[in-house]
Formats: C-alpha cells, sequence, structure tokens
C-alpha cells in the first residue's frame, strides 16, 4: 500500500491493527515508541469511524450508561427573571426553584410553564431537561416595553408584556413557553439551521412540542385539542385565535392591522422569500400539517405515537443541521418502521400524513 | 427627517407586523421629534455598522429590525439584531417602535 505522507517510515501510514502489534512484539525500540503513539491514535479514528457515532451520540451513550448505572430523578431548577422593563438580560431574579408564586402572572406562568415542560419531556420521553442532563431553566419576563415577542437567545427564553391593544403578555400561553424552550432541545440534537427548510423544520418541531405539551397538561387526545399555537395571545381587538394552526394552516387570523396568516399547508403553496430568515415562520405550516395529520390519524394521545416519532427522529444522527422536509420526512418513516413495525398503522399514518402535505415517500 | 421602520422574523412573525413603516418627522409633535433628531445625534446613527448584533447560535425567534433615516440629503441603513448595547441607539430604536405602532393603531 502506498503512502501519502511522505514518511520514511511506513509505520506513518495507517496499517492494520495486527502489523503494529508485530512491530510492537518484534520492533527496535524506536519502531515500538512508533508504533504505542500510531496504535493509540488509530484506535480512536477506528472506533469513529467504525461505529459511525458522532460525538453527540457518544455523550448520550455515556449519559445513558451512567443512568442505567446510578439512575438520578430528573429536578427541576428554574429561575425566574424580571427585566423590568428593560431590555438587560437575565435581570433581577424573582422566583427561584421551589418558591412560593409571586403573585405576578408573567412570573408565574412562566415558572408553571417551564415546569409543565419539563415535566412533559421527563415523564413523556425520559429527558432530563433541554440538554437531557439536568440543564437549569432559566426566563426572564418584563422584556422591553410592550414587546410583542418572546424568544429563545441559546441559553434562555425571553418574554414580552406584549403592547395591550394586538398581544397579551407572552407568558399566557403554555404553548408558547414550550415552544421557546423546545428550541433549546432542538439545538441539543439535531442543531437544525435556522433558516429556509431547515429553519422550518426547527419552527415545527417548537410548534408540535408546545402544542404536545398544552395537549399533555391539558390530557387532550388529538380529536379534543384545537392544534392552535398562542391561542389566548391575541387581545379581543384582533381578528384571530391564535398565532398558527396546524390544523388549519392559513386560517388563525385575519386582521386589518396584522393581515392575514401567510402559512402554507401543502408544498404547492411553499413560500419562496428572503424574509424571516427564509421563511422559517411561514413554511413551517407544511410540517405542522403533516404531524397533525400523522397525530389524528393514529388517533389517542398524540405525545404517545405522533410525538414519539418525532421526537426519536429529532434526535437521529439521519437528521443533520442541513435536512429538508423530504430528509426529515424519511427519517421519521423509518423511525415509525422501527418502532411499530414495516406494516404498522403508525407506518402508515406518517407516510400518508406527509402525502396530504405534498410528501412523497 | 424621514424615518423608516421594519421588523422581521420573531415569534408573533405577522404580515402586518412585518410591514414597512415610513413617517416625516416633521409630522410629529415638537417634543417627540426633538427627542428623535437628539438620538439620532447622541447615537451618531449616520456612523453606526451597517449591522448591529446577531443572534447567537441556536437562538430562535429573535426579531431583526432595519432602521432608515433620511436626514439633510444624507441616508443610512442599520440593521439591529437583538437588544443593541450602545444605550442612545435603543432609545432611538424605542421611541421610533412607539411611533410605529401608534400610527399602526391609527390605521397608518
Amino acid at each position: 500500500m502506498s503512502c501519502k505522507h511522505g514518511h520514511r517510515h511506513s509505520i506513518f501510514c495507517v496499517l492494520p491493527p495486527y502489523v503494529l502489534d508485530q512491530i510492537l512484539r518484534h520492533g527496535t525500540a524506536q519502531q515500538r515508541a512508533a508504533a504505542v503513539k500510531t496504535k493509540s491514535v488509530d484506535h480512536t479514528f477506528r472506533s469513529l469511524r467504525l461505529s459511525a457515532l458522532t460525538i453527540k451520540s457518544m455523550r448520550r451513550l455515556t449519559t445513558t450508561a451512567a443512568a442505567v448505572a446510578s439512575p438520578v430523578a430528573p429536578v427541576k431548577r428554574r429561575s425566574i427573571y424580571t427585566a423590568n422593563h428593560t431590555e438587560t438580560l437575565p435581570g433581577t431574579l424573582v422566583r427561584g426553584e421551589g418558591q412560593p408564586a409571586s403573585g405576578d402572572p408573567s412570573v408565574d406562568e412562566a415558572y408553571d410553564g417551564l415546569g409543565a415542560t419539563f415535566d412533559f419531556f421527563a415523564e413523556v420521553y425520559q429527558r432530563n431537561s433541554i440538554d437531557d442532563s439536568g440543564l437549569a431553566l432559566e426566563a426572564t419576563v418584563h422584556f422591553g416595553q410592550d414587546y410583542n415577542n418572546a424568544f429563545w437567545n441559546s441559553v434562555q427564553m425571553v418574554f414580552g408584556d406584549g403592547d395591550g391593544e394586538l398581544f397579551n403578555r407572552f407568558t399566557i400561553a403554555l404553548d408558547v413557553i414550550g415552544h421557546e424552550l423546545s428550541h433549546g432541545v432542538t439545538e441539543d440534537e439535531a442543531q437544525l439551521q435556522y433558516f429556509n427548510q431547515s429553519g422550518a423544520l426547527n419552527e415545527s418541531m417548537s410548534d408540535v412540542f408546545g402544542a404536545l405539551i398544552k395537549q399533555y397538561h391539558l390530557k387532550q387526545t388529538a380529536d379534543q385539542a384545537d392544534w392552535l399555537i398562542g391561542a389566548g395571545l391575541f387581545t379581543g381587538k384582533v381578528k384571530g385565535v391564535a398565532l398558527r394552526s396546524m390544523k388549519d394552516p392559513g386560517s388563525a387570523f385575519d386582521d386589518p392591522v396584522l393581515g392575514k396568516d401567510p402559512q402554507p399547508k401543502h408544498m404547492d403553496q411553499f413560500v419562496d422569500t428572503f424574509e424571516d430568515n427564509g421563511g422559517v415562520h411561514i413554511n413551517s405550516g407544511i410540517p405542522n400539517h403533516a404531524f397533525y395529520q400523522v397525530a389524528t390519524r393514529i388517533g389517542g394521545y398524540a405525545w404517545e405515537h405522533a410525538g414519539r416519532i418525532w421526537y426519536e427522529a429529532l434526535r437521529d444522527a439521519r437528521v443533520k443541521p442541513n435536512a429538508n422536509f423530504m430528509a426529515f420526512a424519511r427519517v421519521t418513516l423509518n423511525v415509525a418502521s422501527t418502532l411499530y413495525g414495516a406494516t404498522s398503522s403508525e407506518r402508515q399514518a406518517v407516510k400518508d400524513g406527509w402525502a396530504a402535505v405534498g410528501i412523497s415517500l | 427627517m424621514k424615518i423608516c421602520y421594519k421588523r422581521d422574523g420573531g415569534l408573533a412573525f405577522l404580515p402586518g407586523l412585518q410591514r414597512q413603516t415610513e413617517f416625516d418627522a416633521e409630522t410629529l409633535d415638537d417634543q417627540r421629534r426633538n427627542e428623535l433628531s437628539q438620538l439620532v445625534s447622541q447615537c451618531c446613527f449616520f456612523e453606526q455598522p451597517a449591522q448591529v448584533g446577531q443572534a447567537a447560535k441556536g437562538a430562535a425567534d429573535m426579531t431583526a429590525e432595519v432602521l432608515t433615516i433620511e436626514k439633510e440629503g444624507a441616508r443610512h441603513q442599520v440593521r439591529i439584531v437583538g437588544t443593541p448595547p450602545d444605550e442612545a441607539l435603543l432609545a432611538l430604536l424605542q421611541v421610533v417602535r412607539a411611533v410605529v405602532a401608534l400610527q399602526r393603531q391609527h390605521g397608518g
């Protein structure tokens, strides 16, 4: 085998381990020293290559092994801050874990919502917080002045109070709290890039889990759920029911000031735009509706089967940061087969659900 | 002084909120007009970089705000992601947001 590295000794090429072992037994002192060094480096790369594990997967194996050896119940560690209408983060701590209600609705809703989200992931998917390693959860409320938004800044959640004209406070909707926290889960797992289709998938993941967190809290089946994201956010002055509808994308609002819900529900209506990082909040309607279709076709509690498929797909190493809708859909189909069988009704529901939005598997 | 404001992105990504809004400071009351003029000077708006701030990796639902100001023949645009560290620029942004919100309420 020719060595492309240009060193004199063939030992500096990647040799089969048994050749290195022979050198270790019979070589000169210099050759044995080189073989030891080569073997240790080579072993690392062989292990990674042969197992095709990502660093994330290795960490998960280590975490899982440690959990099996010494199981520790997930423990919530919540901290709620107020920005006092400034834009300084995190602000002033107003409620820590285990402390009684503050009397401030925003603070207490954030505290309860973080708890509900944590409990959902722990009880349903055995996930210990955002990073599956017990990460403390932080949220800041009363951010800015009349601030019509909530966001995840990569380390914490931030909630505005709304302007009182169009929007109520953003902690009012449990699914919004779950949505923001779920961005942390996505970042910990697939790291879906936040633009174009991968960004729309990222947004959809948060809507899916936000909706499931609300349904789990209310113990609603897929048929009973409203499949709305952000119901209650609008004031009574707005002609609209929510920010988005997974059941019927494009129908959530139609208001003289806010405009009409721009979400598509089918690939035929995909929106090509440079706005909103390539329409991440617009085209998320398509995978959102796919999930709704899958969940209602399967029936029962959506978090049990449809949610499990989506969650395991999000954690699957085949879902890359630049995954598009088709790539993700393929993984969900495969995950459904793995979990429930190649001829299962769940697998068929996934196939039909994606077909309903124009993605044929 | 003409000011143009546009918001992009955010959890509440709604067409009406993303619509570009323009106004002439001359149409505002004296207090507001003077406040805007002072803040534009204090933050050295016309010397600000074209982009201020960026979303951290993994961040989501953050808004970007694009501010374009024309004054005495000069025109400059700044795209602001997140909270600007310059307090005067933040104060300018807050005043512009308030004017835009008022305009929207009155059908502007």
